[in-house]
């Protein structure tokens, strides 16, 4: 229980990297830039064109002064890891030359399925790590991103860790009165934790609720009032079309 | 002096049955420290939560700044906005109250939704971090914080939009001596700035150290005493039986 508390916090935890290359940009641009490089990172083909943007994100991670370990334990961690699962099939399935009971065409879907998730979560993980999140927020919002998603997004986000630490709270409090264990009874007890925690959320869900409304909140959440773009901003976008133009056409070359 | 808030036969039940309030009746006015002594379950919490409009009695009438206090009258956006920016509520549980990812972004909340500019917000939150002496944890997130760190983050948050009522409930509560000395001189230097200061707690040191009047609440949920702080320590019998000693 303290180890998936712990790997979700972890994993949600936004470590904001404040005087970077990338915190200077406007939220709104590099949200903007996202999008593009990961509708390029689903048009992509060759895995080398797939490892050129892979590295240029880990490049952008070592430039932001983005701890390396770090960014390569949130990129890789989990997703790819299940993509991979997910991936193996294709090993079998995909027709072509058989190599050490696998075919090597089934080999290259699978790698290029796990390069474009990991490359994705990348370029995700850039913004999210080197955005506060009240701009990250806003500029969903400023992007189009309908108020129901952002809202939602971010309620989840206040609520997620207050709810962990009310369900380790029970378990430990329950560890330290338990002498010896029995399946039936670890079982009505998880059975009754869930019926717990259902009311403490409740409970908890009120009294964050109250405590946004005693800052202001009256049913529509107001968010960050953004400066205008400057033209440097647009830079950025022209240079990211660039790229991945250059990319795309450097797959299509090469395939 | 002016008076900010009047209850008039204020009685509140959650769920219609389990009575949490009967028949308060209080005078705020403006510039004063209240504090509201009593038990645990006397309806401290409930009470507090009345006066900053986040329940409304099942019984009675709550008047703040001359307007009656219900439901609908939040509903106008701009008394919405004049309320929230003149009173603010510390929670006695401060983690229902942090719930943003860095101490910096739950500063900048409350003045967000009262939609002040991007720049206003940056100066403002600078301000504040740096009269707390916060500013080493701008980046950190609340969860991570100490118990003292956490109520400093939360009242920072309500200060920073520079309310003209302080509503605060067991701000001292669960901190060690240190942490309780520096909670306490926040309040006095608030109380010397003219701001309007209501502190629910049943810790009597802080009760006198801060108060102009204080009001007793019972463990039958009514208020069974209002007085100087003179007058209210110099019956310790009373504070016995009022299960405060």
């Amino acid at each position: 229980m303290k180890d998936i508390a712990s790997f979700v916090k972890e994993a949600l935890v936004v470590e904001y990297i404040p005087e970077s290359i990338l915190s200077r940009l406007d939220a709104r641009i590099k949200l903007i830039s996202l999008i593009i490089f990961l509708v390029s990172i689903s048009f992509l083909k060759g895995i080398s064109s797939l490892l050129i943007l892979y590295v240029f994100s880990v490049l952008l991670a070592f430039l932001s002064d983005i701890d390396t370990r770090l960014f390569f334990k949130r990129t890789w961690l989990f997703i790819p890891v299940f993509t991979l699962f997910i991936a193996i099939p294709s090993l079998f399935i995909v027709p072509g030359r058989l190599e050490f009971g696998f075919t090597v065409d089934g080999l290259i879907v699978a790698i290029r399925l796990v390069l474009r998730v990991v490359t994705s979560i990348s370029y995700t993980m850039l913004v999210i790590l080197t955005t506060r999140w009240m701009k990250l927020i806003s500029s969903l919002r400023a992007l189009g991103i309908p108020e129901i998603f952002v809202s939602i997004a971010s309620m989840s986000y206040r609520y997620i860790f207050l709810l962990l630490e009310l369900a380790e709270k029970l378990y430990l409090a329950k560890k330290m009165r338990t002498i010896k264990t029995d399946i039936r009874q670890e079982q009505r007890w998880i059975g009754s934790t869930i019926g717990i925690l259902t009311v403490k959320t409740q409970y908890l869900s009120r009294e964050v609720y109250q405590g946004m409304m005693s800052r202001g909140f009256n049913k529509d959440m107001l968010y960050l009032r953004q400066k205008g773009i400057n033209l440097s901003d647009f830079l950025i976008i022209i240079l990211t079309l660039v790229i991945n133009v250059s990319i795309l056409y450097l797959d299509k070359t090469i395939r | 002096m002016d008076i900010i808030f009047k209850l008039e036969d204020v009685s509140f039940s959650y769920l219609d049955r389990k009575p949490a309030l009967c028949n308060i009746n209080m005078d705020i006015y403006k510039g004063e420290s209240i504090v509201i002594l009593g038990p645990n379950g006397a309806g401290k919490t409930t009470l507090l939560k009345i006066l900053d409009g986040l329940i409304f009695p099942t019984r009675g009438s709550v008047f703040a700044f001359g307007e009656r206090l219900e439901p609908k009258k939040f509903d106008d956006a701009r008394f919405n906005r004049f309320f929230r920016k003149s009173v603010v509520l510390l929670f006695q549980d401060v983690d229902a109250q942090l719930f943003s990812p860095t101490v910096e972004d739950e500063i900048a909340f409350g003045l967000i939704q009262l939609d002040y500019t991007e720049d206003d917000i940056k100066e403002k939150v600078e301000c504040i971090m740096e009269l707390f002496r916060i500013k080493d944890l701008k980046e950190r997130s609340p969860y991570q914080l100490s118990g003292g760190e956490k109520k400093k983050v939360a009242l920072a948050s309500l200060l920073v939009i520079e309310p003209k009522v302080i509503i605060l409930d067991e701000p001292t509560e669960g901190l060690d001596p240190k942490s309780t000395r520096e909670i306490v001189r926040i309040i006095k230097e608030l109380h010397k700035s003219d701001k309007t200061l209501i502190i629910a707690t049943h810790n009597l040191d802080v009760a006198k150290e801060v108060s102009d009047r204080i009001y007793i609440l019972g463990e039958g949920k009514n208020i069974i005493k209002m007085g100087t702080p003179e007058d209210i320590f110099s019956d310790m019998k009373f504070l016995e039986d009022a299960n405060l000693i």
